[in-house]
C-alpha cells in the first residue's frame, strides 16, 4: 500500500488541499487553519485523510441524500463537485465549515456529477432457443407435407 | 400479444408482396436454370454437370432475390409510399416516455465517441424534448489506458452537454458477451427506468428529429418492438471507403426500400441506429449460450439478428423504415480493415444456420438469417463455380471429344455446347447485379433540384461507371477473403473479436503483401493457365485474374485519403451530404476539435495519480462499475511497487494492463498516491 509518510500534519492537509485545486501557496496558507478548525491534532498520516475525507463524505450526505454509495464513493461524488464548481477559488475552506452557505450549496448541487442514475433492477432471462437436430427438422416438415398431400 | 393484432396491414397483400418478390426469384431461377442445364457441355462427366447446375442455381437464386427486391423498392420510391402498417405522427408531437440513448464501447477512439455524442445531444436539445433522454456510454472496453481516456473524455465532456440531458458513463470490467452483454447489463441495472433506447454503434450519428421521430414512432405504434432506421456512410476520406459510402448512397435506398417492400413489420435489426422498446427487449432477447463449441456454438456473435428474431418470436414486431433519414455510421477505411469486419460478422452469421431451424420462429427471420448466411456463403459457391467451370474447359482441352464410342452407330456422338446460351446467362447475370445500380442512379439524379442539375447528373453517371469497375476489381479479392473466413469457420478456426480500425491508416506494400500475396499468386497462375490452356476464355476471366493479380496495389492505392480526396475535387463519389453537410455531422465535427487536445493526450494510471479532477471522477465512476475483475496478489505488489517507484524517484511506471487495471479498481491507493503527487510537487 502507498502510505503517507509526510511529517508534518499540515504538509497533508496541504497536499490534500491541492487535490481540491488548491495552489500550492494556498493550500500551505489554509492548512494550518483549517488544522486549528477541525482540531486535527490528534490524527496523522493516513488516519489523517481518512478523517478529511470522512467530512467531506458527511457533506456529501447532507447534500445529496438520495446517493446511495459508500463514504468513500460519496466523498469522490462532492470532490468531482467541488472541483468542476472550482470551489478553492471561489470558497476556500468554507467547504469545511459548519455553518450552511446555501450558494454554495446549490452550486455543488448543479455540479454534481454521476455516473449512472440509481439502479431500477430488472430481470433478463437467457431465451430458449431449441435447436432440433438437422434431420429431424426436414424430416419433420416432410411429414407435415405428405400429411398435407 | 397474437400475431393477428400486431399491425394494420392486410395479411393478404403482405403476404402478396412476398410471393411476387420471392416468385419471381423461383421463377426467374427455374427459368435460368433450365437454360443453363440445356447449355452444358454434354460431354463433361454427369457429377460435374450436376454440380455445375447446383453452383449455378444457387448463386443465380441469390442475384436475383437481389435483383427483383430492388426494383420493388425502385416502385416504391417512385411512388412515394410509406411501409405499410405503421401509423406516423406530426412532428412536434410531445413525447410523454424516456428514451436512453446507448453508445456502447470497446477499446474505441474516445474523441470521436464522446463528440458524436455531444453533437446529439446539443440537436436533441433544440427540439425542447431533450429531457426525455438519457446518454448513456457503456464501455467494455479492456484497455486501461483507454479506459481513462474514455473517463477523462466524459468529464471534459460535462462541460460542453446541454442542462436539459445526462451524459452517464459505465465501465463493465468483465464482459463475455461483447455489445449484446453490455446492453443487456444496461437493461438489468437501468431498463425499467425507460420505454425505450436506441442503440447506438460507436461511430453512430443520428439528428435528432430522426431520434426523436423513432421515439414518437415507438409511442404511437404499440405493437413495435424494433424499429431500424437505415444507416448512410459518411466523414470518408480514402478512395476504398468514399467509393463504399457512394455505393450505400446511391443503392442503399432502393435496397432498403426492397426489403422494406416485403419484410414489413417483421424486418431485421442491423445492430445499431434503431430504436428499441425495452420491455419487449428485457422480455424477449436475453440471449442463451448455443450448445457446443465455437465456432457454431457458445456466444452468439452477430446478436442483431438473433434479438430481431426473438422479439418478433415475442409477438411484437419490427420494422425497416426507409423514410428515417438522418442516420449515419462510418465505413472502414481501408479493403484490409473492412475484410477484417467481414471476418467477424462472417462467423457471427455462421453461426445462425444453428438458429436458422429453431423452434417457433416466424418465417421471415429465417429467411433473414438465410440472407445473412448467403451473404457470405456465396463467395465459396461463386468460387467453387469458377473451379468447376474451368475444370470442365480445361477437361476438353485435355480430353478430346469421343466422336465414336465403342457402341458401332452411323453417326458420330457430336458434343454439344450451347456457347450462346452461356454467354446470354453470363450477360443476364450482369445486367441483374448492374442494372439496380442504375436504377439507383436513376432515383439519385431525379432527388437533384436547384442549378446545375444536368452538371450533377454527369457527376453522378461518371462516379457510378468508375464505381461498378472498381468494385468488380474488388469482388474477386472480397470472394477469396470470404471464402477463406468461411473455410476457417468450417474447419472450426473461432476469432478473436478486436476494435474496428475507424482512422484512416493507408495500407503499406509490407501490409498489402502480408494479406493479398495469396491472391496475386492465384490471380496469375489462373491467367497463366487460361493463356496457356483455354485462351477462349481469356477474356471472360479477365475481370476475375487482373482484380487477383492486382489486388496489391488496389489495396494500396485506395487505402490513400489523398486519393480520395482527389476524386471527390474532381467530383468523384460526391454525395449530398457533403455538399450541404448535415448539422449534426457538423457538429460532431466542431467538438472533435474542441475534444482534440484531451483526446490526443495519453492517459493510464498516471493521469489518475496527478489529475484532480481525473482521480476524484474515476473513484466516483468505480462505484457504478461491476465488480474487479479478477486480479492476483502479485500483479498488484507489481504496480504498487512501480508506482512507489513513480511518485518517489520519478521512474517511469511501465505498467503492464493488468497491473494498471489492478491499481484503478484501488481508490484508497489512487487517492494517496495523487496526494504524495501535490507534496512532491
Amino acid at each position: 500500500m502507498v502510505t503517507l509518510t509526510i511529517q508534518s500534519a499540515d504538509d497533508i492537509v496541504g497536499a490534500y488541499l491541492q487535490t481540491l485545486g488548491f495552489s500550492a501557496d494556498e493550500a500551505a496558507r489554509s492548512a494550518p487553519s483549517l488544522h486549528r478548525l477541525l482540531k486535527l491534532n490528534e490524527t496523522v498520516g493516513d488516519d489523517l485523510v481518512l478523517h478529511m475525507d470522512q467530512l467531506l463524505a458527511q457533506k456529501a450526505a447532507d447534500l445529496f441524500p438520495d446517493f446511495s454509495g459508500s463514504d468513500k464513493e460519496r466523498t469522490a461524488l462532492i470532490k468531482t463537485a467541488y472541483l468542476r464548481a472550482d470551489g478553492a477559488a471561489r470558497w476556500g475552506i468554507d467547504l469545511w465549515l459548519k455553518k450552511k452557505d446555501k450558494k454554495m450549496d446549490e452550486t455543488l448541487k448543479k455540479s454534481v456529477l454521476f455516473g449512472a442514475p440509481a439502479m431500477c433492477l430488472g430481470a433478463m432471462e437467457p431465451q430458449p432457443i431449441e435447436v432440433p437436430h438437422p434431420t429431424s427438422f426436414f424430416l419433420k416438415k416432410v411429414r407435415l407435407l405428405k400429411r398435407k398431400s | 400479444m397474437t400475431n393477428k393484432s400486431l399491425y394494420l396491414f392486410n395479411p393478404k397483400q403482405l403476404w402478396a408482396r412476398r410471393i411476387s418478390v420471392f416468385g419471381l426469384m423461383l421463377i426467374s431461377t427455374f427459368l435460368a436454370g433450365v437454360k443453363w442445364t440445356m447449355s452444358l457441355p454434354t460431354d463433361a462427366a454427369l457429377w460435374l454437370r450436376i454440380l455445375m447446375i447446383g453452383l449455378f442455381i444457387l448463386t443465380f437464386a441469390w442475384i436475383s432475390l437481389f435483383f427483383w427486391s430492388s426494383l420493388f423498392g425502385f416502385i416504391e420510391l417512385l411512388r412515394h409510399r410509406h411501409v405499410p402498417g405503421i401509423e406516423w405522427v406530426p412532428a412536434h408531437t410531445p413525447l410523454t416516455r424516456r428514451v436512453a440513448l446507448l453508445m456502447p464501447v470497446y477499446n474505441e477512439a474516445p474523441g470521436s465517441v464522446f463528440a458524436h455524442l455531444l453533437a446529439m445531444a446539443h440537436e436533441l436539445d433544440k427540439t425542447g424534448q431533450a429531457s426525455f433522454f438519457d446518454i448513456y456510454v457503456l464501455s467494455d472496453t479492456t484497455k486501461a489506458d483507454v479506459w481513462v481516456a474514455e473517463e477523462a473524455l466524459w468529464l471534459e465532456a460535462q462541460k460542453y452537454m446541454p442542462d436539459s440531458i445526462r451524459l452517464f458513463f459505465f465501465f463493465l470490467p468483465k464482459n463475455t458477451a461483447r455489445k449484446s452483454g453490455n446492453i443487456e447489463d444496461f437493461c438489468r441495472k437501468w431498463g425499467s427506468l425507460y420505454e425505450s433506447m436506441v442503440v447506438l454503434d460507436a461511430d453512430s450519428l443520428m439528428s435528432a428529429s430522426t431520434i426523436v421521430t423513432m421515439a414518437q414512432l415507438m409511442e404511437k405504434n404499440t405493437h413495435a418492438g424494433i424499429i431500424q432506421a437505415p444507416p448512410m456512410m459518411v466523414n470518408s476520406r480514402s478512395l476504398f471507403s468514399r467509393v463504399q459510402q457512394f455505393a450505400g448512397k446511391i443503392y442503399g435506398p432502393i435496397v432498403s426500400a426492397g426489403l422494406a417492400f416485403w419484410q414489413v413489420g417483421d424486418s431485421n435489426y442491423w445492430g445499431h441506429n434503431a430504436i428499441i422498446r425495452v420491455k419487449a427487449f428485457m422480455d424477449c432477447c436475453g440471449l442463451p449460450v448455443l450448445p457446443g463449441k465455437a465456432p457454431f456454438g457458445g456466444m452468439i456473435l452477430s446478436h442483431d439478428f438473433v434479438e430481431a428474431a426473438l422479439i418478433r418470436r415475442g409477438g411484437w414486431s419490427a420494422w425497416l423504415l426507409p423514410e428515417l433519414k438522418g442516420s449515419y455510421e462510418e465505413c472502414p477505411p481501408t479493403l484490409i480493415d473492412y475484410a477484417a469486419r467481414d471476418r467477424r460478422w462472417c462467423q457471427g452469421n455462421m453461426q445462425h444456420m444453428k438458429i436458422l431451424i429453431s423452434k417457433k420462429l416466424h418465417p421471415i427471420s429465417r429467411i433473414h438469417f438465410t440472407i445473412g448466411i448467403m451473404s457470405y456463403l456465396s463467395s465459396p459457391i461463386w468460387l467453387c463455380f469458377l473451379v468447376v467451370g474451368l475444370a470442365v474447359a480445361l477437361g476438353r482441352e485435355f480430353f478430346p471429344p469421343v466422336y465414336f464410342s465403342n457402341v458401332r452407330t452411323l453417326f458420330p456422338t457430336w458434343p454439344i455446347f450451347d456457347k450462346i446460351g452461356t454467354i446470354s446467362l453470363l450477360f443476364l447475370s450482369l445486367f441483374m447485379l448492374i442494372f439496380p445500380k442504375f436504377l439507383g442512379l436513376f432515383i439519385a439524379i431525379g432527388q437533384e433540384r436547384g442549378r446545375y442539375r444536368i452538371r450533377k447528373a454527369w457527376y453522378l453517371t461518371k462516379s457510378v461507371c468508375v464505381e461498378i469497375i472498381l468494385s468488380a476489381l474488388i469482388a474477386p479479392v472480397m470472394m477469396m477473403f470470404q471464402s477463406r473466413f468461411v473455410f476457417e469457420i468450417f474447419t472450426g478456426h473461432a476469432v478473436s473479436w478486436n476494435a474496428q480500425q475507424r482512422d484512416d491508416q493507408r495500407t503499406t506494400f509490407k501490409t498489402a503483401l502480408h494479406y493479398h500475396w495469396g491472391h496475386t499468386l492465384l490471380g496469375i497462375v489462373t491467367l497463366a493457365v487460361v493463356v496457356l490452356y483455354v485462351k477462349p476464355l481469356f477474356w471472360w476471366m479477365l475481370p476475375i485474374t487482373a482484380g487477383l493479380i492486382l489486388s496489391i496495389p488496389i489495396s494500396m492505392l485506395t487505402s490513400q485519403a489523398q486519393i480520395g480526396v482527389w476524386a471527390k475535387r474532381h467530383h468523384f463519389f460526391v454525395i449530398p451530404e457533403e455538399v450541404h453537410i448535415p448539422e449534426v455531422i457538423k457538429k460532431a465535427r466542431r467538438f472533435a476539435q474542441i475534444l482534440a487536445p484531451i483526446a490526443h493526450q495519453t492517459f493510464g494510471v498516471e493521469a489518475v495519480v496527478t489529475r484532480n479532477d481525473l482521480n476524484a471522477a474515476h473513484i466516483l465512476l468505480l462505484s457504478v462499475n461491476g465488480p474487479a475483475p479478477a486480479i492476483t496478489h502479485e500483479q498488484l505488489q507489481n504496480a504498487q511497487l512501480k508506482l512507489e517507484n513513480y511518485l518517489n524517484h520519478h521512474v517511469p511506471m511501465n505498467m503492464t494492463n493488468e497491473e494498471s487495471v489492478a491499481l484503478l479498481y484501488h481508490p484508497e491507493i489512487l487517492e494517496r498516491a495523487l496526494i504524495l503527487t501535490k507534496r512532491a510537487g
